[in-house]
């Protein structure tokens, strides 16, 4: 059974009472809230995403909620709990949508060790993967965006997972988060994709979240391995461009990007020298989406 | 003259600053090296590769390390091998890697 | 009162874990995680041979934590190399403690414990020497406002923090286990005399094994912040078991908590580490001296039988927060005379305002 499958008065009673309960990919939610505009973007970004019973286990037992003292009234705020636990500031009730994805991208990025954790994105055509490690600015998550509009199936625009046991790469297929132009560019790019409504003065400027592909949902349970490594740079006016990049500084760009990678000390060199041994590396530069898209595409078509 | 010389050698030993093996990947000459003793990950090229692949060995004196320097270079660049050694050297010593035996 | 946490009886009896369901597996997690003893609790699935009765889902999330612990370990191993080459040619004995001890003598409680600080003991009359030969190898003083300072050097048993430059490691560095303020006053020589070289290059040394019990205990019934005083039960609880099998270890350690007038917090720890984890204490140990009169008594069970579960919504009850916040008041009022607390806690009360 999936979130849609629920009438919008049973989606609300979920999350007032003993919480909305989902997978996403690897990790199970349960959310508690009653503020409006988190239900609602959540039903709509999270439509197709598996519900789970009562009794299943669940990760990350997260709270939404107005704080109890006079900023539940006067400039309002919202809170991001996590079993109880507030890892962050409040921040304007406005962003809740918006803490909800960073607050989830945190307890994952905090906890799950059993994963090297790469900040990329990563998206997927016939079983081989493509992994865009971001430095903010490199325009990954429009990249990401404009893949998965053309048929490409995504993983992630954000937390790229190495699984530790067996080097599989795991899917979250959760909301792809857009900034300021980038909104527009995708509406463009892509008519009719799905977004929820702007969310405008947070800190990364004015956000707003796709909703991922039916299918990448669908299949978020299917692992893949890595085929390429891209470090994405967007430049107003460049032409395309793919410049090839050798293994080793990859691998200490890559290492630069990750989470976790000191954490996981020699397990982390070994998977991760793994991982990009697997994969051909380049930087990527880039100034129309269009192009971009085909550039990759003639890459993935390139080599066997 | 002779046993000069080999106090020389001896004097200026080098050995790996750690006895936790190091773990190494290597593409196309260049090399990442993980020292599990720190936690830390290097980029290097061939030539202090090859150095440390020889200190793992045994510890080494500075001409035997020269020579194993010429091995990885060009041969227009062999007469700047002993300058090239000593500045990878002093950097290994940096990052903690090589350690001066008899100090 | 509240009834006996899950973690508390999975430390208790580790076998029991046997019989848990996924809903109890699901709240010993979300418990063992808030109390810092997750990758302890893996540490324990481990030791009693349980992987295989664990379901995944939990299993997993202690993997995680212990990941985590495992790098601290090393991480505490490097540092405190690092620390001895710096302190190295000072030619001053540097006795570990704490956490940092229990790592490098290879004592039970290291297992599947987070880090933070190092913590070194060292003789006052070389502390500046210390100061100095850490700043030349990459340390710097934390604390800069003079009021912190003063703090920490006139009234307190340590410098102020110092953090590594580049590495953002830090130390403290101590030359008593109580404040000079605090109303015990155990002596620094004696423990220091009595400490134990550990096997190795580097000349460093680890306390006694029935100072570092005490200094475990008085280090937590003199701590304000009880968040992580479960953890620091732990760490008794099996500093005990480890030591304890040798029967000398328990007249030595009342004997000396007696020399060094530590009796109070000994009692309190013993007796909590029986009451919540089931710590095999010999009764005559138990009823040693040290217990405060009946009245004070009750009321320390009522505010730490409360204070010393893990800090989960699960594990609380009314009086929870005010027993913390009393217990805090306590733990402030042991370390420093009444007048001085008052202008401490007025310069914090003001301090905080003003952040605002």
């Amino acid at each position: 059974m999936r979130l849609s499958d629920l009438a919008p008065a049973q989606l609300r009673a979920r999350c007032h009472g003993g919480g909305l309960r989902f997978r996403t990919g690897e990790f199970s939610i349960c959310l508690q809230t009653r503020l409006t505009s988190v239900i609602d973007a959540v039903a709509l970004l999270y439509a197709q995403f598996p519900l789970l019973d009562d009794d299943a286990y669940i990760d990350f037992p997260i709270v939404l909620e107005r704080p109890r003292n006079v900023r539940r009234w006067w400039r309002p705020q919202v809170r991001f709990l996590v079993d109880g636990h507030a890892p962050f500031q409040p921040l304007p009730l406005d962003q809740a949508y918006p803490m909800f994805e960073w607050g989830l991208n945190w307890c994952v990025s905090a906890h799950a060790h059993g994963y090297l954790m790469i900040h990329a994105a990563v998206v997927e055509k016939n079983g081989r993967a493509a992994i865009l490690p971001a430095p903010p600015g490199s325009g990954k998550s429009t990249l990401c965006a404009a893949l998965v509009a053309r048929g490409w199936r995504l993983l992630s625009d954000e937390l790229t997972l190495v699984r530790v046991s067996d080097r599989a790469l795991v899917a979250l297929a959760r909301p792809i988060s857009l900034k300021n132009q980038s909104i527009a560019l995708i509406r463009q790019f892509q008519p009719g994709v799905v977004a929820s409504r702007p969310v405008f003065e947070t800190q990364k400027g004015t956000l707003a979240h796709v909703r991922p592909p039916s299918a990448s949902v669908a299949n978020a349970g299917q692992t893949c391995r890595a085929a390429w490594i891209v470090f994405p740079r967007y430049e107003a006016g460049a032409p395309v461009r793919l410049a090839p990049l050798t293994r080793a500084r990859a691998f200490m760009r890559v290492a630069d990007n990750c989470f976790n990678y000191s954490l996981l000390g020699a397990r982390g060199f070994d998977v991760l020298g793994e991982l990009v041994d697997a994969a051909h590396c380049y930087d990527f530069s880039y100034s129309t989406l269009d192009a971009a898209v085909g550039a990759i595409e003639q890459l993935a078509q390139a080599q066997p | 003259m002779n046993s000069l010389s080999e106090t020389d050698a001896e004097a200026s030993a080098w050995m790996l600053a750690h006895l936790a093996p190091l773990l190494v990947r290597g593409w196309d000459n260049e090399y990442v090296v993980y020292a599990r003793a720190s936690g830390d990950t290097h980029l290097l090229g061939a030539a202090a590769y090859r150095i440390l692949a020889r200190l793992q060995l045994a510890r080494a004196g500075r001409a035997a390390l020269c020579a194993v320097v010429a091995g990885a270079c060009a041969e227009d660049e062999r007469a700047r091998c002993a300058g090239l050694t000593d500045a990878i050297l002093t950097d290994l010593e940096a990052l903690g890697l090589i350690r001066p035996c008899c100090r | 009162m509240i009834a006996p946490p899950l973690l508390l009886r999975a430390l208790r009896e580790p076998q029991s874990l046997r019989a848990y369901s996924l809903a109890h597996w699901e709240l010993l997690v979300r418990q063992a995680r808030r109390a810092n003893l997750l990758a302890s609790l893996h540490e324990t699935i481990l030791a009693q041979g349980l992987q295989d009765v664990v379901p995944a889902a939990a299993l997993r999330h202690a993997e995680w934590a212990r990941t985590l612990a495992d790098k601290h370990a090393e991480a505490v191993r490097w540092e405190v190399q690092l620390i001895g080459q710096a302190l190295a040619a000072t030619g001053v004995t540097v006795t570990l403690l704490k956490g940092a001890a229990y790592v490098l003598a290879g004592l039970p409680p290291a297992r599947g414990r987070l880090f933070a600080d190092v913590d070194i003991l060292v003789a006052k009359s070389e502390l500046a020497r210390v100061e100095a030969a850490l700043m030349l190898h990459g340390w710097m003083s934390t604390h800069h406002d003079a009021y912190d300072q003063r703090y920490y050097r006139r009234w307190m048993h340590e410098l102020p923090p110092m953090r590594h430059a580049r590495r953002m490691t830090v130390i403290d560095v101590h030359h008593a286990i109580l404040p000079e303020t605090a109303r015990l006053r155990p002596s620094s020589d004696k423990l220091r005399a009595a400490a134990v070289t550990l096997a190795g290059d580097a000349p460093l040394r680890v306390l006694a094994p029935v100072d570092m019990l005490l200094h475990s205990a008085t280090h937590l019934f003199h701590e304000a912040e009880l968040e992580q005083g479960l953890r620091d039960l732990v760490d008794l609880d099996r500093l005990l078991r480890h030591f304890g099998g040798d029967s000398a270890f328990w007249p030595a350690l009342a004997a000396r908590a007696q020399e060094l007038d530590l009796q109070r917090p000994l009692f309190y720890a013993l007796r909590y580490c029986v009451m919540l984890l089931g710590t095999p204490v010999p009764s005559a140990v138990q009823q040693g001296a040290g217990a405060p009169h009946a009245v004070l008594l009750a009321l320390m069970d009522a505010l730490y039988l409360r204070a010393l579960l893990p800090a989960h919504a699960s594990c609380t009850d009314a009086y929870t927060a005010c027993a913390r916040a009393l217990l805090y008041l306590r733990a402030t009022w042991l370390r420093m005379p009444p007048l001085l607390l008052v202008r401490h806690l007025l310069h914090k009360a003001l301090l905080s305002r003003r952040a605002d």
